[in-house]
């Protein structure tokens, strides 16, 4: 069995978003460009799944409009053929049984947001850095005029399941405050990322602390 | 009947996929964001020429190297 990879204590953030940039702007088509993020997110692993969401920020935050449009160009030409580069979490409420404990696949944004909307998470990000996390992930997808209308679409799908059981309650009305807010003419970065920070907090109008009984479906 | 108050908490703490406290206990760091530049205080990142006809294979091997201390694993 493989080992899994681990992070070096120091990782080179800069140099792995570098390359990220340049396989997707050189890129010779859509086919190349799915299977680069596929693969890297796959190389990483579930474990460190974070590291390539880290990665994906560096490239939000220090990416300049071309080097940003390539990676999400790229990530939105993987959302629609159904290969959005994911990670795994454990299923909410999930035992220790590793079998047992796996949800579905989560893309960046949505990881990001379940990881952030668990209160008990083990190094759940602080409110300042899911702020700065998220908001790079925004920034950086802004940079496709295609992606709003497909992710936002898509997170709408995920809030609206509650059967699968890989996102808590809470964790759906982050996401669904996010597609509203995102999906708003003239959105932002900042104005979706403070929807899901008040959602998250219980003070919006989606979010959980707003919730009234949970319907049985 | 069953209603969702009485399920139980959300297990994430304990659950043992994929829950960042594991990256501790296999290397990683800790505090995971830790390291994330404020906006523009890192130089910034160009589309650069070097990457064109590169192999996904040599991009990949690169990738890992940047990031993990046993990239062939």
């Amino acid at each position: 069995m493989r080992e899994p990879v681990r992070l070096k204590a120091a990782p080179d953030w800069a140099a792995a978003a570098q390359l990220l940039v340049d396989g997707c702007a050189q890129a010779p088509g859509l086919r190349y460009r799915v299977e680069l993020l596929e693969r890297l997110c796959l190389a990483l692993g579930d474990a460190l799944y974070p590291a390539f969401l880290h990665v994906l920020a560096v490239v939000g935050e220090r990416g300049t409009p071309a080097a940003q449009a390539a990676v999400a160009d790229a990530l939105v030409d993987a959302l629609r053929s159904g290969r959005l580069p994911a990670g795994r979490r454990a299923a909410w409420g999930a035992s220790r049984r590793v079998e047992q404990a796996l949800g579905s696949a989560l893309g960046p944004v949505e990881y990001l947001c379940a990881w952030y909307a668990e209160p008990q998470g083990a190094d759940r990000p602080s409110a300042a850095r899911f702020d700065q996390a998220l908001r790079a992930l925004l920034n950086l997808l802004a940079h496709s005029p295609r992606a709003s209308a497909h992710y936002v679409a898509r997170l709408r799908a995920l809030a609206d399941d509650p059967i699968d059981g890989t996102l808590s309650r809470r964790a759906r009305a982050a996401l669904r405050a996010l597609a509203d807010a995102w999906g708003q003419p003239g959105a932002t970065p900042g104005t979706s990322v403070d929807a899901v920070l008040q959602a998250v907090s219980g003070n919006g109008r989606s979010g959980f602390g707003g919730l009234g009984p949970a319907p049985l479906r | 009947m069953n209603s969702l108050s009485s399920l139980p908490p959300p297990a994430f703490a304990s659950a043992s996929v994929a829950t960042p406290a594991e990256l501790g206990q296999r290397g990683g760091p800790p505090a995971f964001w830790d390291g994330l530049d404020a906006a523009g205080s890192g130089a910034p990142l160009h589309v650069g020429a070097d990457a064109a006809g590169r192999s996904i294979d040599d991009i990949e091997r690169d990738f890992l190297a940047a990031l993990c201390e046993n990239p062939s694993a």
